[in-house]
C-alpha cells in the first residue's frame, strides 16, 4: 500500500485538492482580500458621507457595496496573477490559489465578472462620474500596480497606491456626481498615508520579499533609507491631514484627531528612523491602520455631529 | 424500504458542488432583488 500524498508534487497537489472540490465559500471571500477591502470600504463610506447631498438610504447602500465589490474584484484578480510569488512569501502561500482549493482561471473569471458588475451596477444606480472613478480605481490596481509596477520598481506602492486612495472619491462622486477639490483632499491622505504604512510592513517583511523578487524599497535600497523616506513621507502626511479643516468640509473635532493622531504616527515614524530593529516598523504598520480609521470616523462623527450638510441620513 | 434510502449516497464532491451551486443561486437571486429595487427607487424619482 503507498501513500499518494507523499508522491505529489505541488502542483498535481493543488490539482488533486481542486478536484475534491475543496474550494469553500470563505475561499471566495479570501479572494477579496477583506482586510484591505475593510479599510477601502471605509473610507469610501467616509467620502460618501461627507459629501454635500442625500441619496435614497438603499442608493448608498449599494455604492458601497459596488466599491466593496470593485475592490474585492481587483483583489481576485490581484492573486490570480501573483499566484507564483504568494506560494513563496509566508504571508501569502495559505492564500487560496497556491494552497490549490481555487483554480486559478476560477478566481480570474470571478474577479472580472466582479468588477464589471460593480462598475455597471454603480453606473445604473448612481451616477457614470463615479462608475468611472470606479473602473479607473480597479484598471489602476490591476494594470497599473499589479501588471506593471510591483515586480519592476521599488516605488511600486507609491505610485500604484493610487488605487487604494481613490474609495474617498468614489464616495464622494457617487453623491455629488462630479470630483470636488474636497474628494482630492481625502485621496490625497490616503496616497500620501499609503508609502510609510507599506514600507514600515516591507521593513520586517524584506527576506519574504526578496525571495519571491518583489523589488520593495527595504530589499533595494536598503533599510536605512527605507527609515528615511517612511519619516519623510509621514512628514508630508501630518499636514495634509488637517486640508479637509482647511477646506472647509471638517471642524475642529477631526482637526484635534487628526492632531493629535498625526503627532503619534510621526513619533513613530521617528521611531522607525532612530530603531535597527523591526518592534517599531511593527508597531508603526499597526498604528497607520488604526490611524486611516481614527481619521475618518472622525469625519464621520463630526458631520453626524453637527449635520450639516446633509449627508445621507439628512 | 423508503425512497430516500435506496437513493445513491451522494460523493463529498457532490455535496461541495451542490453547496457552492447552491451560493451561485443565491447570489444572482440577490442581484436580481437588487436591481429591482434599484429599479423602483429611481423610479420614485429618489
Amino acid at each position: 500500500m503507498t501513500d499518494t500524498s507523499l508522491s505529489l508534487t505541488p502542483a498535481q497537489d493543488s490539482a488533486s485538492a481542486f478536484a475534491r472540490g475543496d474550494a469553500r465559500v470563505g475561499d471566495y471571500m479570501a479572494l477579496l482580500k477583506p482586510r484591505v477591502m475593510s479599510l477601502v470600504v471605509f473610507t469610501g463610506f467616509a467620502g460618501l458621507f461627507v459629501a454635500p447631498g442625500s441619496p435614497h438610504p438603499l442608493l448608498a447602500a449599494v455604492a458601497v457595496l459596488c466599491i466593496a465589490m470593485g475592490a474585492g474584484g481587483a483583489g481576485a484578480i490581484n492573486m490570480w496573477y501573483d499566484r507564483d510569488i504568494d506560494a513563496i512569501m509566508e504571508r501569502t502561500r495559505r492564500r487560496p490559489i497556491p494552497s490549490g482549493r481555487v483554480e486559478p482561471a476560477e478566481a480570474l473569471t470571478f474577479g472580472i465578472i466582479l468588477s464589471l458588475f460593480s462598475v455597471m451596477l454603480m453606473g445604473l444606480a448612481l451616477n457614470w462620474a463615479a462608475a468611472g472613478l470606479l473602473a479607473l480605481a480597479n484598471a489602476f490596481y490591476v494594470f497599473v500596480y499589479t501588471l506593471w509596477l510591483k515586480r519592476r520598481t521599488p516605488f511600486n506602492i507609491v505610485i500604484g497606491g493610487a488605487a487604494g486612495a481613490f474609495p474617498p472619491m468614489i464616495g464622494w462622486a457617487a453623491v455629488t456626481g462630479t470630483v470636488g477639490i474636497e474628494a482630492i483632499a481625502l485621496f490625497a491622505i490616503i496616497f500620501m498615508w499609503t508609502p510609510p504604512h507599506f514600507w514600515a510592513l516591507a521593513l520586517y517583511r524584506a527576506g519574504d520579499y526578496a525571495a519571491a523578487g518583489i523589488p520593495m524599497l527595504p530589499v533595494t535600497a536598503g533599510p536605512a533609507v527605507t527609515r528615511r523616506q517612511i519619516v519623510l513621507y509621514s512628514i508630508i502626511l501630518v499636514p495634509l491631514s488637517l486640508a479637509p479643516v482647511a477646506l472647509g468640509f471638517a471642524g475642529w473635532l477631526y482637526g484635534t484627531v487628526a492632531g493629535l493622531f498625526g503627532l503619534a504616527f510621526l513619533t513613530l515614524a521617528f521611531r522607525v528612523w532612530r530603531e535597527t530593529g523591526t518592534r517599531a516598523a511593527r508597531r508603526l504598520f499597526g498604528f497607520s491602520i488604526l490611524y486611516l480609521f481614527v481619521l475618518f470616523s472622525a469625519l464621520i462623527a463630526e458631520r453626524v455631529l453637527t449635520g450639516s450638510p446633509a449627508g445621507i441620513w439628512g | 424500504m423508503t425512497a430516500m434510502a435506496k437513493r445513491a449516497p451522494r460523493s463529498e464532491l457532490h455535496r461541495k458542488q451542490r453547496i457552492k451551486n447552491l451560493a451561485v443561486v443565491a447570489a444572482l437571486l440577490g442581484m436580481v432583488v437588487l436591481i429591482y429595487l434599484i429599479t423602483i427607487v429611481r423610479i420614485g424619482g429618489a
